[in-house]
């Protein structure tokens, strides 16, 4: 069983979140680690990570995925994060428009 | 671009820490502005004051430093007084009550629920006796570890205890050295055991032999001989989901110049060392992008006068301490009786999750008084022992209580076992650990039968991938995560197997992820049923995961429900102590009553 690539602490954005990996004919469903944070590699950024355990996956090798974001992105993504935050709690869209 | 913390040593760090901590003692938690508590709090780190996780403000650990280990009666009474009248806080743990100390991976001590204003009271209590805190924290050398029975070891290749001594003194007492890159750790092994474990350390020294020419020795031209000293190894180190091994610097050292070659690598990773990553900056990952032989390059052109020799012959191979070796092999751990080469015995105790209680803490120091010389040494697997007893001592020493508490001849589970802090103060941690774990051990004490000939099973406890409680070296390692069970999120472990030390260090690999905390008994009596029903007689866990292939052993770990009860189960990072219910008090004044702000 491979190692987790992902430290998991307190510190840690999300220790478990349920997720599925999806191919084209096949999908393995997953606890995941979600973490953000600020790589000192790389200034100015701002790192999004997520790691499916490694004993759930079936169809893909263990792996983290990285996404390096601007910091505008990150807010982007924030403000898209907590309108659909409000739309998943009132059971309906409310408008309004996509992160950038 | 110099990182936060960067910026604070930069300011202010070291000893010149320890009067302005005194200032804020004086005066109060409150006097420290609140905008400058994360910085100051990363600064007394250096002096072994931490302070406590959300919820705890105005209480901290502190963690004490004494190299290899080793304490008088007196120095181990007073640490146990200190822990009786200051290290008393405003809840009782359930199993552990109030007043007790930790015993730590690094051979020292830690004691909770601190009261800042409490700290010069218990530094000159602790100071007079010879007991410091300095250096046991932050960006510094920590504790120096050796061979706890250095000098009175059966075992013995090369003596260290004048170069640990020397160690302590000149080099983690040079101020100017004080603000390294991030944390360092030294250890120096002078023994056929292994016991200081220098594999996972940023420099380790292992005893070696070469052959030196007579140019090099007082004796006749063109005559040699064989000299006793040590090989180096750098960038070991756990935690952070990248464990190292220390890798071989290609260098013998004599014991005259073993002090001049480790200084000259602290100074080099003190100059060298990356301080514009933390994420990157440990020592293990400096020896990663450097490469041994640049390092051995710039060491020599730089740092140390003496020519540097290539390697000699270790004595790796027969090393034992935490090794997965079976007990014919030698001593995997110190616990028992033990012969010293001068007719006298040592005595090692198992402390199961590293924890003693003040009044258990004084006990200690008196029965080793009473019964020994009083010296009393701490292991690496976080356990004492009572030094010097004479023969005819030994059955009194044998009878007396505190033994009967912590064994000398413990259960197999009970002597493996160790953690780390956990939730209960760690601001890191995922889960709780040492309560948990203690419940664990009686749980499988009662209900796994180990195989006869089966000495110890190693069960080490992080409470989450940091791995301060060794998971990684472990035959059976746990650490901290989440799961879902029944709909709600509850506390959880990843469990690893086959790690250990010795000639070949390796670590676990992981057999199962997020088993709910109440399902880990079950799983590691499956384990033990399949490494008994398995294995070829006189093999250990450890040999048995090597041969029988831990893709083997993941279709046999069966986490399930048994008679184990885990009243923790739910999130104690949601409450500000584990094991209490309401409102934390804290901040509080010394007296533990909350601080009421207008």
């Amino acid at each position: 069983m491979p190692i987790r690539l992902l430290d998991v602490t307190a510190y840690t954005t999300f220790d478990f979140v349920s997720g599925r990996a999806v191919g084209p004919d096949w999908s393995d469903e997953s606890a995941a680690v979600v973490d953000v944070d600020r790589p000192d590699e790389a200034p100015g950024t701002v790192r999004l990570r997520m790691e499916f355990d490694g004993s759930d996956l079936e169809h893909v090798a263990a792996h983290a995925d990285h996404l390096s974001l601007s910091p505008e992105q990150a807010r982007g993504l924030a403000a898209e994060l907590e309108r659909k935050a409000t739309n998943a709690e009132a059971g309906e869209d409310v408008p309004g428009g996509r992160g950038r | 671009m110099s990182s936060k913390k960067e910026t604070w040593k930069e300011g202010m760090y070291g000893d010149e820490v320890r009067e302005k901590l005194l200032e804020f003692a004086e005066n109060g938690w409150e006097s420290i502005p609140e905008d400058e508590r994360d910085m100051w709090f990363s600064r007394f780190k250096f002096w072994g004051i931490f302070h406590q996780r959300s919820g705890q403000e105005s209480y901290f650990m502190m963690r004490l430093t004494n190299a290899n280990g080793q304490l008088n009666a007196e120095q181990l009474r007073t640490i146990g007084e200190v822990a009786r009248d200051y290290a008393t806080g405003p809840v009782e743990n359930p199993e552990f009550g109030d007043a007790w100390i930790d015993l730590t991976t690094r051979q020292s001590i830690q004691l909770h629920w601190i009261n800042l204003e409490d700290v010069p009271a218990i530094w000159e209590k602790l100071e007079s006796v010879g007991v410091t805190t300095r250096s046991s924290g932050g960006d510094t050398m920590r504790n120096i570890v050796g061979c706890p029975v250095a000098g009175k070891d059966e075992e013995q290749v090369i003596e260290t205890q004048s170069l640990l001594e020397r160690l302590q003194e000149d080099l983690r007492g040079d101020d100017d050295l004080a603000n390294m890159p991030r944390k360092f750790n030294i250890s120096v092994t002078g023994c056929r055991e292994g016991c200081a474990q220098d594999a996972i350390n940023g420099i380790g020294l292992e005893p070696a032999e070469k052959e030196i020419e007579a140019s090099e020795t007082p004796r006749e031209a063109g005559e040699s001989e064989v000299v006793t000293g040590f090989n180096v190894r750098i960038g070991g180190g756990l935690g952070g989901r990248e464990p190292r091994t220390a890798r071989d610097l290609d260098v013998f050292v004599t014991r005259e110049n073993a002090y001049d070659v480790i200084r000259g690598f602290v100074e080099l990773y003190h100059e060298h060392g990356r301080r514009d990553n933390r994420q990157k900056n440990r020592s293990r990952f400096f020896v990663d992008d450097e490469g041994t032989a640049a390092i051995r390059e710039l060491l020599q052109e730089e740092y140390v006068d003496v020519d540097l020799r290539r390697a000699g012959r270790n004595v790796r191979e027969e090393y034992t301490y935490n090794a997965g070796r079976p007990p014919e092999a030698g001593k995997s751990d110190h616990v028992g009786v033990h012969d010293q080469p001068d007719g006298r015995k040592y005595v090692g105790l198992s402390v199961p999750v590293g924890r003693m209680t003040a009044r258990e803490t004084i006990a200690l120091a008196d029965v080793a008084k009473a019964y020994g010389s009083g010296e009393i040494r701490l292991t690496r697997r976080q356990n004492p022992l009572i030094m010097d007893v004479e023969e005819e001592a030994l059955e009194d020493l044998l009878a007396e209580p505190l033994l009967e508490t912590h064994q000398p001849n413990p259960t197999p589970f009970d002597r493996g076992g160790m953690a780390c802090t956990g939730t209960e103060f760690c601001s890191i941690a995922l889960t709780e650990t040492k309560l948990r774990l203690t419940r664990i051990l009686r749980w499988l004490n009662a209900n796994v039968e180990v195989p006869d000939d089966v000495e110890t099973i190693k069960i080490h406890y992080s409470g989450c991938t940091a791995d301060c409680g060794h998971a990684y070296t472990a035959d059976i390692g746990l650490q901290g995560m989440r799961a879902q069970k029944d709909g709600e999120i509850v506390e959880a472990l990843d469990i690893g197997v086959g790690g250990g030390l010795g000639p070949h260090p390796g670590f676990v690999e992981w057999v199962s992820q997020r088993v709910p905390a109440d399902e880990v008994p079950g799983a590691i009596r499956s384990l033990i049923g399949a490494f008994s029903a398995h294995r070829e007689e006189g093999q250990t866990f450890r040999e048995w995961v090597a041969s029988f292939g831990t893709e083997s052993v993941v279709e046999l770990c069966e986490p399930t429900e048994t008679t184990y009860e885990d009243p923790y189960m739910h999130d104690a990072k949601q409450t500000w102590y584990p094991f209490a219910e309401g409102e934390s008090p804290a901040p509080t004044t010394v007296e533990d009553v909350p601080i009421t702000s207008d």
